[in-house]
């Protein structure tokens, strides 16, 4: 769906809203007037490549690459992959070196046992079964494509792909001469350059327990902002709240953040260091964000708010309860 | 990249954050990824041009204390710039440019001694007439990491015809953070004076000359821009004016200039600061210190641009006021003197649609007081009055 | 031909001071920015802003350089020299 708006009279707006990757998706873009048309092909062009890559990295779909890649698992065949996937490939065999094994795109099997649709706890017992086929090491990788070991290992790009999603769609919007623009998927943002005004974007980070309420505003500027965590999605067990990220060492879920907040110029690199914060226990999560050296919010489970992006909230909500 | 702190106490800018070992191993694996390559690639024009650019010069009439005979109105030129610049397929371009300078009035023809004792100009007699209209073509090859271009340029006139080819060639570095240029021309021209308000003493002359440039630009940040350049030219043959009755100079000419460039972009204040430097010296012995500085100020579509230009060079060795002709070189050509000359203009362009207007005025004053080398004033230094108007319009 | 070898003699002996400051400054500042973080793609909005090319544009930098060759002993500085012409 797409609409105009007039702005001021040089400079209109083109918004896009649509659902890809599970999630709603919004483009804005601020422009001339003369530059409708082709803002709308762009808003289209970016429609086209999100839902592009959803067809090739959803697990949720039979006829996607990651799922013939797991559907040959055990069997030692291998599946060609292109430029772009080994590249994600790449990218996630760092992330899961620089996070000590957290970061694991094998962990998504663990799912089995917990369901968080239900907030239920599932059959522990095949926790030890399911653990041995979570480990990036086995994921093997040739210059013919790429394999899953053991039978019943699964890859999932969900930790990754909408981010990547976000960056790629930018950079679309500015090969279409678009300099001005906002991208929004589910949670994560990329500002494209300024409004037309020269007023940066801004954005606000939606309170976990109450999603229509902001949390906090920040103007952003040619960069993104990617925010990890699911505030519908925990589990209760013995009266303490676990978040839906799952420790592919022990099989359990984190006793972690509600959500994680990270600015960067990538919203892949945002995001990746917002997932990784999330897989780990409050100290951890410091630890990981200040090695990372980029600003930063975290919402606790109890709605605490720390990190150097809480700080720039008003102070009735820093520390609300 | 910018986090702006609008009213935002401690939250760090991620523009002075530097980047952590972590977030750099992660940034290598991120560039290689598609959609960060960088489509600043060289690439040709994605629109075709079609502009028009007009502009009138004006020098100041000489004044009457350096005045001895002749006309006292100097040149006025009218110029005149048409171009079409265009995309062919997906890695060339081809722009042909036409120019026509109609000038009029009178130029200095010689230096003597006014009854004061002070020197003063006799200039060439009543206006002179002359056009000239210069043609040239351009192609221009674009791969990823660079563009290379060949010129062709004829310039013609009543009394001088020049032929000039042109080679040049840009290439990026993989980062694309570092841009290496070279380029190399050489040119022949041929000096054919006719007789017209003064005599003149020879037939038909040659002058070649070729010329190399070497430069690199740097990327600072992602908002600054540094530059440096060296070029180096040689002309031989006629080097002299003929159009002044004491001119004897080399027939050989050496020239280098040494360059370099500034740019920074203020996003807060949307816009840049422009700053140009040259140092240049010949065999002649002149040398120059040449500085530019300019700040564009953008507004939503208008940009507004105020300059400064210094200028200041050395005279040549040959060169008096009134020429010394038991030398074996002499010349009087107030160009070849002492001088330092400062030039105030401003720039402004506008961008409507497909449609593009700009619009120019500068002055420029020289002064033999304001040099930073020392040598006798000549009285013939030129002020002058430039303006310009121009149009172009881009589509598919 | 015989301008191209005397172009080679002169750029021999008179150019070397130049080309050696030069080198200098080149090797200076490459050294210098190789501690440069990198600028990504992404992040070159400004840098292709119209304000921060090396010259407004293309027909005024020839304009500007005709009429400062034709009225000062300097010329150089932006690539290598086009045609002369007649104009004094």
């Amino acid at each position: 769906m797409a609409s105009a708006g007039v702005l001021t009279n040089s400079t209109i707006v083109t918004e896009h809203t649509f659902k890809v990757m599970g999630g709603p998706a919004r483009l804005v873009i601020e422009h001339a007037p003369d530059h409708a048309a082709s803002a709308r092909v762009a808003c289209q062009a970016v429609e086209a490549l999100l839902r592009d890559l959803e067809a090739r990295y959803s697990r949720y779909r039979e006829d996607s690459l990651i799922s013939q890649i797991n559907r040959l698992a055990g069997t030692g065949k291998l599946t060609t992959v292109d430029e772009e996937t080994l590249a994600l490939l790449e990218f996630c065999e760092r992330l899961w070196e620089q996070s000590q094994g957290l970061f694991d795109p094998t962990a998504g099997i663990l799912r089995q046992v917990w369901d968080f649709s239900r907030g239920q706890q599932g059959d522990v017992s095949e926790l030890p079964n399911l653990l041995g086929k979570v480990s990036w090491t086995k994921v093997v990788q040739s210059e013919e494509g790429i394999a899953l070991s053991d039978a019943g290992m699964e890859l999932d790009f969900g930790g990754i792909v909408k981010e990547y999603g976000a960056d790629k769609a930018a950079q679309s919007l500015r090969d279409s001469g678009f300099n001005h623009a906002l991208i929004e998927l589910a949670g994560d943002i990329v500002a494209v350059g300024n409004k037309c005004s020269g007023a940066p974007w801004q954005v606000g980070i939606s309170d976990p327990d109450a999603p229509s309420e902001t949390l906090v505003t920040i103007e952003l500027s040619n960069c993104a902002l990617a925010t990890s965590g699911d505030y519908q999605r925990f589990i209760e067990i013995n009266g303490r709240r676990y978040s839906h990220f799952l420790n592919p060492h022990t099989g359990w879920p984190v006793e972690g953040a509600a959500s994680v907040s990270v600015i960067s110029d990538s919203c892949l690199t945002a995001g990746a260091v917002a997932t990784v914060a999330c897989l780990n226990a409050s100290e951890g999560a410091t630890a990981w964000l200040t090695t990372a050296g980029l600003p930063w919010l975290r919402v606790e489970q109890a709605g605490e708010c720390s990190g150097p992006l809480a700080l720039a909230h008003p102070a009735d909500a820093i520390g609300r309860n | 990249m910018a986090v702006i702190e609008r009213g935002v106490n401690n939250t760090p800018s991620l523009t002075t954050i530097k980047r952590s070992p972590l977030v750099r191993t992660l940034g290598a694996a991120v560039a290689a990824l598609p959609a960060y390559q960088s489509t600043n690639a060289d690439a040709p024009p994605e629109f075709t041009e079609v502009g028009l650019r007009y502009s009138h010069y004006s020098e100041d009439s000489l004044s009457e204390d350096k005045f001895i005979a002749g006309a006292r109105g100097r040149y006025d030129i009218d110029v005149t710039q048409l171009w079409i610049e265009a995309p062919i397929g997906s890695s060339w371009s081809i722009a042909v440019d036409v120019q026509n300078d109609s000038m009029s009035g009178a130029s200095p023809w010689f230096v003597g001694t006014q009854i004061d004792g002070n020197p003063g100009v006799i200039m060439s007699g009543a206006s002179i007439y002359d056009n000239r209209v210069e043609v040239g073509a351009t192609t221009r090859y674009f791969w990823a990491d660079g563009n290379a271009g060949f010129n062709v340029t004829q310039s013609k006139e009543d009394d001088y015809e020049a032929w000039a080819m042109a080679f040049d060639v840009a290439w990026n570095s993989d980062d694309n953070s570092r841009t290496w240029s070279a380029s190399a021309s050489t040119s022949n021209d041929k000096v054919e004076p006719v007789d017209g308000n003064i005599p003149v003493f020879i037939d038909r002359e040659d002058i070649d000359t070729a010329s190399i440039y070497f430069g690199v630009s740097q990327i600072l940040s992602s908002t600054a821009i540094v530059r440096i350049g060296l070029g180096y030219t040689f002309s031989e043959g006629y080097l002299s004016d003929p159009y002044k009755l004491f001119d004897a100079r080399p027939d050989e000419h050496s020239r280098t200039a040494l360059s370099g460039g500034y740019r920074k972009f203020f996003p807060e204040a949307q816009g840049a600061i422009q700053i140009d430097y040259r140092y240049y010296s010949d065999d002649w012995g002149t040398d120059s210190h040449t500085a530019e500085i300019a700040w564009q100020q953008n507004f939503d579509r208008f940009a507004l641009t105020p300059y400064l230009r210094y200028y200041s060079q050395r005279e040549a060795d040959f060169f008096s006021v009134i020429a010394d002709l038991d030398e074996k070189f002499y010349a009087d050509d107030f160009r070849l003197s002492s001088y330092g000359a400062m030039t105030v203009g401003l720039r402004s362009s506008i961008q409507i649609g497909e449609w593009q207007m700009e619009g120019q005025l500068e002055r420029y004053e020289s002064d033999n007081d304001w040099g930073l080398y020392d040598g006798e004033a000549a009285p013939a230094l030129v002020n002058f009055w430039r303006a310009t108007i121009g149009i172009s319009w881009r589509f598919d | 031909m015989h301008c191209a070898l005397k172009f080679c003699s002169y750029w021999k002996n008179k150019i070397w001071q130049h080309c050696r400051l030069f080198c200098l400054l080149v090797f200076i500042g490459i050294t210098g920015c190789s501690s440069l973080e990198p600028v990504a793609a992404w992040e070159r909005g400004y840098l292709a802003e119209d304000a921060m090319q090396w010259q407004s544009s293309t027909r005024e930098a020839k304009f500007k350089g005709h009429v400062y060759t034709s009225k000062e002993a300097s010329s150089g500085g932006n690539g290598a020299a086009g045609g002369g012409c007649g104009c004094n």
